[in-house]
């Protein structure tokens, strides 16, 4: 996990864009794709870059899932909820690894060392059904297979 | 005009309006709780339905507009159950039963509970019971018996919210009352362009969320308090509303906390204040808009806090007294004191223009002086600067312009701190208008969020930066620094403009040089009409009024020089004057009129407790020559009497005959100055601008560069949380969010001094020192610290000593 970045760091970083909401996007992206995650102080940083309010930065950032405003842990794994991966099982792999991993869809443990999220459909939906270990495909699931990695991920032993 | 036909009944309404507002206007009832006047319609709630006769379905009658011919229907059945299904989507996730009940999930309807609470009765434990638009919603649309919760397997919210955010001194959010109307968001968009709030989220989980997601106080917000204004449902409330008790008596008055005196209705409880609201009919300036000073001061101390008794010093200590007993010996102090020298009166410029009128007789014809003020040496710096160049120092321009000008100079230290509400008239000019703002300033305020331009100039060259632009109007060549603002000052219309100073509040010398900038910029864009696209801010609510009527126009540097003995009506001369502590032990006879125990009051021979400004009856005269009336909204505590009546009673006591109440005493102003006779027919709730002439001359007069030494300037102004009477008690808790408690440092000297923020740091000038928590921010321009004029009870006057800008050393003290 990384510190909480320095302002004059998210300054260099986000010194591209122009007050103009189209470089909302872009600046959230580039934020997170360097450290993981938007850090509060991003969105002030931001804000003030592009000449608006953090209210508007946090309200952009918190309405697409992607985005997460926490460090990510260590091993993430994200559950695809496309409709391709639900029919063919989706939600039973999902619980699995809910109750294997001990964490809700969204939540992460407490160490932070791994962590349940949501995912968008990524097309590769001949491999459903599926989910992505640290953006990895691992794909044609069973539940067997997910209490598996599961516990690879948590690091309990069979 | 249009002519609509609602349920049968012709009505006439203008053509374009909200469907909604014409039909509530005439009369019809139609829930709207997205909808509110003022704001935007959003159609959110949709639960404005009305059948309009040719489209097909239903229509929201916030976002319909009125047409000629257009028929309504209101009433039908099918609309009846419609609004019913909406209103019951906003129910399913309101918590409406028993919210601080641990056991609510075991009750049913009917059931009587344990705490003796009739279940059914589910707003009970809810603050904004009775007074709830929600609840009047339910009722209007026959909802008021429906039970979300029947036949359903849950037992309590679909979406669990997040818990209230009580951190802030001020307000509370509770999001368990939320029904995302977004009227907050919209408020704080629409009306304050502050934008502090936003949607999070998306679907079932969206929320009303503040800043970047933290709590409120982590914000942008500034504590206005318009969203508590619209939110109808008590999930945005003051403290005290929702909390203490619910106001009993409404009155309409004056805020006493800057020169713009937002109208407003105070609501009290028992004779304690316990609630503001702004007053929409009353100061045109402010409209519907206060700021957290007017909203939140009149709670500034707890009442026991304030003076409840009259005193008089027995040697060491100060012995309660009566009324008469304290009167009595206070005039006869003042009479002694007489007799061996000179004995000065300063008024304070909360004071009402009676009280100020009754104590420039007391001074004029009792102690044969002039009346003067804490603040009088930058009075009369700014009077003499403004006379020197227009001829008057009565400015006619009108502040109610500022909305609608197409161009806006802001010449201030930081006008969103010092003067909020006319930041916020500015920034509508910027959004709404699509006015060009040039701020001239050495902070950088919100308003340059705002601005089309930007001069920083140093600290304590705001008004030499504003002579040099005029200078560059005028012909000559600009610094390129400076270019963008001198093309929008040549673009400026005579008109659509206006310049708006707000003078220092401490150091006469910066607050002499910006009025004179101000004033040379003035006359180079418009000649002869300069002064009717002017207005200067003074620091205080009613120093125009103290002026109109006498006080601080004649003084010295120091109104505390060479006196025997000394009355001081509500001011605070410790929180103004440098080295006024130590003037003040050098007077042998004080006598201190104060709601509070300033420094005045602590150093007083005699000590007559009074009510504060809210406890008064009187009139106010603000920025721009506007009258408004105060009405007495609260009591003085314990033997605490109101200011006039002490004044004219210890007037009496020293031989005078005053008039008996403040209307008798405004008819004696009106007598001595004509332009006051309309503010005596005001009554409660009006404001009148008195006549101010344009003025009678327009000669630019060169500014001077204010010399300063070598270290780190000062930057110094009103801060817009720190309530001005609990600071001139040096209460620990004069500001409440703590912001400006500190010393705020630039980024580029906490680098290269190694300060970091909270870090304990001193500035010293060899004489006087000032500690604090350190705090650094890109508000303040490299080789400056901002230290608030209120921070430790107006420390920082005392490195105004000299008229230079006064210069510090920085650094980490050195402990022994």
């Amino acid at each position: 996990m990384q510190a909480e970045p320095s302002m004059q760091e998210l300054r260099e970083l986000v010194a591209e864009f122009r007050p103009n909401r189209g470089h909302v996007m872009p600046a959230l992206h580039k934020v997170q794709d360097r450290y993981g995650y938007i850090p509060r102080v991003a969105m002030d940083v931001i804000a003030r870059q592009l000449n608006t309010t953090p209210a508007l930065i946090y309200g952009a950032a918190t309405f697409y899932t992607d985005f997460r405003l926490h460090p990510r842990p260590e091993t993430e794994i994200s559950w695809c909820s496309g409709p391709a991966c639900r029919l063919k099982g989706g939600d039973r792999i999902r619980e699995a690894i809910q109750q294997t991993l001990e964490v809700p869809l969204g939540g992460e443990s407490e160490d932070g060392r791994y962590g349940l999220h949501i995912g968008q459909c990524n097309g590769t939906c001949t491999e459903a059904p599926q989910v992505w270990v640290n953006e990895k495909v691992v794909g044609n699931l069973t539940v067997s297979k997910a209490i598996r990695l599961a516990r690879d991920v948590k690091g309990e032993a069979e | 005009m249009a002519t609509i036909t609602v349920d049968g009944k012709t009505i006439e309404a203008p053509a374009g309006a909200p469907l909604v507002e014409v039909l509530k206007q005439n009369g019809v009832y139609i829930s709207n709780l997205c909808y509110i006047d003022g704001l935007k319609p959003y159609a959110g709630c949709r639960s404005c339905l009305v059948d309009v006769q040719g489209p097909p379905g239903f229509q929201l009658s916030c976002t319909t507009q009125v047409q000629d011919n257009m028929v309504v229907t209101t009433d039908s059945d099918d609309l009846k159950d419609a609004r019913k299904a909406v209103v019951s989507i906003i129910l399913a996730n309101h918590s409406d039963r028993c919210l601080t009940c641990h056991r609510r999930e075991h009750c049913h309807p009917g059931d009587i509970c344990l705490r003796d609470d009739v279940v059914t009765h589910r707003c009970l434990t809810c603050s904004k019971n009775y007074r709830c638009e929600l609840q009047a919603t339910c009722e209007m649309v026959g909802m008021s018996g429906y039970e979300p919760w029947v036949g359903e397997e849950r037992s309590w919210y679909q979406t669990p919210q997040p818990p209230a955010d009580r951190a802030n001194p001020y307000m509370e959010f509770d999001p368990q009352m939320c029904i995302i109307c977004t009227r907050c968001q919209r408020a704080c968009d629409e009306k304050r362009h502050t934008g502090a709030i936003t949607l999070s989220g998306r679907g079932w989980d969206t929320r009303i969320a503040f800043g970047s997601g933290g709590a409120i106080h982590e914000s942008n917000c500034d504590f206005s308090g318009a969203c508590i204004d619209v939110c109808p449902t008590a999930a945005l409330m003051e403290h005290p509303n929702k909390w203490v008790a619910k106001p009993d008596t409404w009155t309409t008055t004056t805020c006493d906390s800057c020169a713009i005196g937002c109208s407003i209705k105070l609501g009290s409880k028992d004779g304690r204040g316990n609630i503001v609201r702004p007053n929409a009919s009353g100061n045109a300036v402010s409209g519907d808009q206060i700021c957290v000073r007017g909203r939140y001061h009149y709670d500034s101390l707890k009442p026991r806090e304030r003076l409840s008794k009259h005193t008089v010093r027995r040697g060491a200590i100060q012995v309660p007294v009566t009324t008469d007993e304290a009167i009595a010996e206070a005039a006869r102090q003042l009479k002694e004191a007489a007799t061996r020298g000179r004995v000065g009166v300063l008024v304070g410029a909360t004071a009402t223009v009676e009280e100020a009128w009754l104590a420039r007789r007391i001074a004029a014809e009792a102690f044969k002086s002039a009346a003067d003020s804490a603040l009088g040496p930058v009075m009369r710096a700014v009077r003499t600067a403004l006379e020197a160049r227009l001829g008057t120092w009565r400015i006619s321009g009108d502040l109610t312009k500022v909305a609608a000008a197409k161009t806006v100079v802001v010449i201030a230290d930081d006008l969103e701190e010092s003067h909020n509400v006319l930041s916020v008239r500015v920034k509508d000019a910027a959004v709404r208008a699509r006015a060009k703002v040039l701020v001239i300033g050495s902070l950088r305020s919100e308003l340059v969020d705002f601005a089309a331009a930007w001069v920083r100039p140093h600290g304590g060259e705001e008004g030499l930066a504003a002579a040099q632009l005029a200078d560059a109007v005028r012909g000559g060549t600009p610094p390129p620094a400076v270019a963008a603002a001198v093309e929008i000052l040549k673009a400026a219309q005579p008109g659509e403009t206006m310049i708006v100073c707000a003078p220092n509040p401490v150091s006469p010398a910066v607050a002499g040089s910006m009025a004179a900038g101000a004033a040379n910029l003035a006359i180079a864009l418009f000649g002869a009409q300069a002064s009717d696209h002017l207005a200067v801010l003074p620091a205080e609510v009613n120093v125009h009024g103290l002026q109109d009527v006498g006080v601080a126009i004649e003084g010295g540097p120091n109104p505390l020089d060479g006196l025997a003995g000394l009355l001081v009506v509500r001011d605070a001369p410790t929180m103004r004057l440098p080295g006024a502590a130590a003037a003040l032990d050098g007077i042998s006879t004080i006598v201190a009129i104060d709601s509070v125990a300033s420094g005045a009051v602590k150093r007083a021979t005699a000590v007559l407790a009074e009510g504060r400004a809210y406890a008064s009856a009187g009139t106010y005269t603000q920025a721009d020559h506007r009258a408004q009336k105060l009405a007495p909204a609260i009591q003085p505590e314990g033997d605490a009497q109101p200011l006039f009546q002490l004044l004219r009673d210890l007037g009496a006591a020293l031989g005078l005959s005053l008039p008996a109440d403040a209307d008798a005493a405004l008819g004696e102003v009106a007598a001595h100055d004509a332009r006051y006779r309309p503010a005596w027919d005001l009554i409660l709730g009006e404001g009148v601008r008195l006549d101010v002439p344009t003025a009678p001359k327009a000669t630019a007069v060169p500014v001077d560069a204010i010399a300063a030494g070598e270290g780190i300037r000062i930057v110094t102004g009103r801060d817009l949380y720190t309530a001005l009477d609990a600071a001139s008690a040096r209460h620990p808790e004069a500001e409440r969010l703590h912001r400006y408690d500190h010393i705020q440092v630039s980024e580029q000297d906490a680098a290269r001094l190694g300060i970091s923020d909270e870090d304990i740091i001193e500035i010293t000038d060899g004489t006087s020192t000032v500690r604090a928590p350190a705090s650094v921010t890109e508000r303040v321009r490299e080789g400056t610290v901002f230290v608030s004029s209120l921070l430790q009870g107006g420390a920082v006057a005392n490195f105004l000593a000299s008229s230079v800008i006064a210069v510090v050393r920085v650094g980490v003290p050195v402990t022994a």
